[in-house]
C-alpha cells in the first residue's frame, strides 16, 4: 500500500476515534444530527466541484473508487462531518462576534492547511482551477450553515442516555 | 427538454409537494432527520450497487463526476422512507406490519422499474425484482429502526 491511502487509513482512524473522544453519550442525537445535515451540503457541493473540473482526487481509498464516483469519500463522509461534529458541539456560545469568527476561522483553517499540504504533498488531492482560499470561505460557510440548521434542529432535543 | 428531464422534473415537483403537504407541522425536525438518515443509508446501498454492476445510470445529473444517479437518491428514495414511516401500523398486529414493508418496497421498485421502462434515467443491467425488494426493504428497516430510536431523544 502506498503512503496516500496510509493517508486516507490515518485519517478515518483518527475520526473515527475523535468520534468516541469528544462526543458525550448524551449528546448521540445532536452528532447525528450534524452529521447527516452536512452530507445533504458536501454530498452536491462535492460533486460539482469535481463535475466543473475544479478539483479532482487522483488516488482513492480503493482503486476502483474513480472508476464510478469521483467526488472524495474520506473527506466528505469522515474528516469534514466529523470536523463539523466536533465544531458544533464545542461551539464557544459566550464568545461575541469577533470571538465567533475566529473559532470559525480556526476550523475552516485547521481544514483547509491539511488539504493544501496534502495537495502540495501527494496525488490525494489535486487543484485545477481550485485554490486554498476557496476551501477556507466554503467550509466557513458551510459550518455556518450546518451550525444553524443544528441550534434550531436542538432546540426540540433533549439530552438522555443513548 | 428530453424526457429524462421532464421526469427528473415532476420528481423534484412531486416529492417536494408531498413533503411540504403533508408532514405535520409539529414534528418537522423528527421527519426531516428520517429524510436526511434515509439519504445517507440510500446513497451507500447505491453505491455498493453500482460498484457490484448490479445497475447503471445513463442519463445523471453529474455526467462526469460520477456514475451515480443523484435525484433519485437525494430526494426521491428518502421521501419514500420519510412516508414509509408517517404511515407505520405502530399498534397493529405483525401481518399489518409486513404487508406495510411489503407497500412500500415494492413502491420503491415500481417507480425505478417504470422509470427503467421509460427513460435512460436507470438501466437494470443484472437485476431481479425479489433482489430489489430486498435491498428497499434492509433500507426501510434501517431507518425504521433509527427513527424511532431517535425520537426518544425529543422533548
Amino acid at each position: 500500500m502506498n503512503m496516500e491511502r496510509w493517508i486516507l487509513v490515518g485519517i478515518i482512524a483518527i475520526s473515527i476515534l475523535a468520534i468516541f473522544l469528544f462526543v458525550p453519550r448524551k449528546k448521540a442525537r445532536e452528532a447525528w444530527v450534524l452529521f447527516l445535515s452536512l452530507q445533504i451540503i458536501t454530498w452536491p457541493a462535492g460533486l460539482l466541484a469535481v463535475e466543473w473540473k475544479m478539483i479532482d482526487y487522483p488516488i482513492q481509498l480503493f482503486s476502483f473508487a474513480n472508476e464510478f464516483n469521483r467526488s472524495s469519500f474520506t473527506f466528505e463522509f469522515f474528516l469534514f462531518p466529523v470536523t463539523a461534529i466536533i465544531f458544533s458541539l464545542y461551539f464557544p456560545k459566550q464568545f461575541r462576534k469577533i470571538g465567533r469568527f475566529f473559532y470559525y476561522f480556526l476550523f475552516a483553517g485547521f481544514f483547509t492547511c491539511l488539504e493544501v499540504i496534502i495537495e502540495r504533498h501527494t496525488e490525494l488531492v489535486d487543484y485545477q482551477s481550485w485554490h486554498g482560499s476557496y476551501t477556507l470561505i466554503s467550509v466557513m460557510v458551510t459550518l455556518f450553515i450546518n451550525h444553524t440548521y443544528y441550534n434550531w434542529f436542538k432546540k426540540e432535543l433533549k439530552e438522555t442516555e443513548i | 427538454m428530453n424526457k429524462e428531464l421532464v421526469i427528473l422534473f415532476l420528481s423534484w415537483i412531486v416529492c417536494l409537494f408531498l413533503l411540504i403537504k403533508f408532514i405535520p407541522k409539529e414534528k418537522k425536525r423528527y421527519y426531516q432527520i428520517i429524510f436526511l438518515f434515509a439519504h445517507a443509508t440510500a446513497w451507500i446501498f447505491q453505491l455498493i450497487q453500482v460498484n457490484m454492476k448490479l445497475i447503471s445510470f445513463p442519463y445523471r445529473e453529474f455526467e462526469q463526476a460520477t456514475k451515480m444517479s443523484f435525484s433519485l437518491y437525494y430526494l426521491v428514495l428518502p421521501t419514500f422512507a420519510v412516508f414509509f414511516i408517517l404511515h407505520y401500523p405502530e399498534k397493529k398486529n405483525w401481518i399489518r406490519i409486513l404487508i406495510h414493508y411489503l407497500i412500500f418496497s415494492n413502491g420503491m421498485h415500481l417507480y425505478m422499474f417504470l422509470i427503467e421502462r421509460s427513460s435512460d434515467l436507470v438501466h437494470d443491467i443484472d437485476w431481479h425484482w425479489w433482489f430489489a425488494v430486498s435491498i428497499d426493504l434492509i433500507v426501510l428497516y434501517l431507518v425504521k429502526k433509527f427513527a424511532f430510536w431517535f425520537r426518544k431523544g425529543f422533548k
